[in-house]
């Protein structure tokens, strides 16, 4: 190979290339590569390698989950850093920014679950009808038939077959008909005094069918109804009393199976490796000890992030693995419904067990859609914490979210 | 980003790290934009395999992060960060030694339409090849565009030293891709 400057042409050529050729050195380069053409294609080729390089676009690119798992393990809410404040005054930005990234989850199935849960209360009781009589306290009675108007807040005047007057309050702000999906059923209005106790069944004072003549509540405007399409399936006595007088015992038992939707903190994007179909969930049966508290116990399925730094491998460990809990809970209601939450009774509730890696505790807060006995709904918020020991340093994993979920008492 | 951060120097970055919590966080966000491509594009040719690419660019930011309070000042944040992502994919390299390692780059693609991703497929394949000590310097010259101080300070070696590797390397792989690289010339 050429020799210049003390160097061979191309050991230059590799130092002009890289910016690193002293100046004094150039002008003998430039004159070997004017005069060798073995030169001039090392260069072309030196030039086509770094050109080819340059194109290698995947190298240059991290995932962007990389990002969000970096933040997260120094304690930076991706989100929040996003926002992150500049001024004293951004600072409350900031910091709602990340509040809401941690709450949106729930928030948002709350919303969409209290949809549902009150299309199918709304379907499947009627908690506000109340029948009075001269001289005679109010009643709850149940749905008895399915072709009912809506009614907004208005009395009703009903003239039974003996002429007695009975008014009807309803307090539901609205219902819905369609009466092309269903099947009238007669109405059964009953009386205070034949309502009968647990073991002496209802007798109806009257059945009449709405529409008909025999039952005509006057005043009653139709222009507002809300015709969404859902067909009513409200339960005739019959069937209201085979859910509620199922009874097995002197005690109250509530069995509860319901779904839970969280946000693990922190947060790990990977596959879960359990079926998400069938993942989730709680099952539980709870006592009724006093009025209003209820004890017992559950068992559910859920996956929990789990980031810590491994000292053994000298590296962060990343695993979103799914564990089995038990436990027991105790669970507050308020025991009458209440008449601004549709007839739901709001509940706490606590709940303290293990995993097979250690300490769970769960606390829940919602509403609860139910009667003494018979099927229910319940919704709420829920947190829980996992605790957990790793190379003898204890660590924690949060979650937050939307608990969902149908009851069954006894 | 904001626009503050995405014009304040690696300096003033680095200075900003140690403040407040709120400005160090994003000012560490800022830091992780503006070098995790050429970390990543380091780790990534070095190691071969991506998931273990993407594991040393978290740990190098982390133990940046954890390290920002440790006073010195800081004049080549990407010859810093480089250097711990060095030390973290050795240290993969050690510990998957006996390891079989699956080396995505060696498998040339065929479905490739342009000669120019035919030709970088090659190098990749070059670049698996060439020894561990020329890899890494090699891959910080042309990824990362470091001068020869830099990788010189990275790599704890004399710049005659990184010199000479640099040429070395190119000359291997200009000889592994020469069949190809002639036709290019003609």
């Amino acid at each position: 190979m050429e020799e210049v400057s003390g160097n061979t042409a191309s050991e230059l050529l590799n130092l002009l290339i890289d910016g690193e050729l002293e100046s004094s050195k150039e002008v003998s380069l430039y004159a070997s590569l004017t005069e060798n053409d073995e030169l001039r294609n090392e260069l072309r080729e030196l030039l086509a390698i770094r050109e080819s390089i340059h194109k290698d676009t995947e190298a240059f690119t991290p995932p962007k989950s990389t990002k969000r798992a970096v933040l997260t393990a120094v304690g930076l809410t991706p989100g929040a850093v996003a926002n992150a404040p500049i001024t004293e005054v951004a600072i409350q930005a900031g910091f709602w920014s990340g509040f809401w990234t941690k709450v949106w989850v729930p928030v948002v199935s709350a919303v969409v679950a209290t949809i549902i849960t009150s299309l199918l209360f709304i379907n499947f009781y009627d908690s506000g009808k109340y029948v009075s009589t001269p001289g005679n306290s109010i009643k709850k009675t149940p749905v008895a038939g399915s072709t009912e108007k809506p009614a907004s807040d208005i009395q009703t005047q009903i003239v039974s077959s003996k002429e007695n007057i009975q008014s009807i309050k309803k307090n539901r702000k609205f219902g819905f008909t369609n009466t092309s999906y269903i099947e009238p059923v007669p109405n059964v209005i009953y009386n205070e005094e034949n309502t009968g106790g647990d073991n002496h069944p209802a007798q109806p004072i009257e059945i009449a069918s709405l529409g008909t003549d025999s039952y005509k509540p006057k005043n009653m405007n139709y222009s507002g109804a809300m015709g969404i399409g859902i067909p009513i399936i409200a339960l005739n006595p019959n069937q209201y009393a085979s859910l509620n007088n199922g009874k097995l015992s002197d005690l109250d038992i509530t069995l509860i199976l319901r779904g839970i939707s969280a946000k693990s903190y922190p947060t790990v994007y990977m596959p879960s490796q359990w079926n998400p179909v069938i993942s989730n969930f709680s099952l539980g049966g709870y006592v009724t000890l006093v009025d209003g508290l209820d004890v017992g116990m559950e068992f559910g399925q859920e996956n929990f992030g789990l980031v810590y730094f491994n000292y053994e491998t000298n590296k962060i460990d990343k695993k979103n693995p799914y564990f089995y809990w038990a436990g027991i809970g105790m669970k507050g209601k308020v025991t009458k419904h209440i008449d601004i939450l549709a007839g739901a009774k709001p509940f706490v509730q606590i709940f303290a067990g293990g995993t097979n890696i250690g300490p769970h505790l769960r606390m829940a807060g919602g509403l609860e859609y139910s009667w003494d006995s018979g099927l229910g709904f319940i919704m709420g918020i829920e947190g829980s914490s996992l605790f957990y020991n790793i190379q003898n340093k204890w660590k924690s994993t949060e979650k937050l979210g939307f608990t969902y979920g149908v009851l069954y008492s006894f | 980003m904001d626009k503050e951060f995405e014009n304040l120097s690696d300096t003033e970055l680095f200075r900003v790290l140690n403040t407040d919590g709120a400005r160090s966080g994003k000012a560490f966000e800022e830091i992780y934009t503006r070098y995790s491509p050429r970390v990543f594009a380091y780790c990534r040719r070095f190691l071969g395999i991506k998931e273990e690419a993407e594991d040393v660019l978290q740990e190098t930011f982390i133990r940046f992060y954890n390290s920002r309070l440790q006073p010195r000042e800081m004049s080549n944040l990407a010859a810093f960060l480089l250097k711990i992502a060095r030390n973290q994919c050795v240290n993969a390299l050690r510990e998957h030694k006996h390891d079989a390692r699956y080396d995505d780059a060696i498998y040339v693609r065929h479905d490739e339409r342009d000669e120019t991703d035919e030709l970088l497929n090659l190098i990749k394949m070059a670049i698996e090849l060439l020894p561990d000590e020329y890899k890494e310097i090699f891959i910080m010259r042309e990824y990362n565009g470091l001068k020869y101080s830099d990788i010189a300070y990275i790599t704890n070696q004399a710049i005659n030293t990184v010199k000479v590797k640099i040429f070395r390397a190119r000359e291997k792989i200009r000889q592994i891709l020469q069949p190809y690289l002639s036709e290019i010339s003609k």
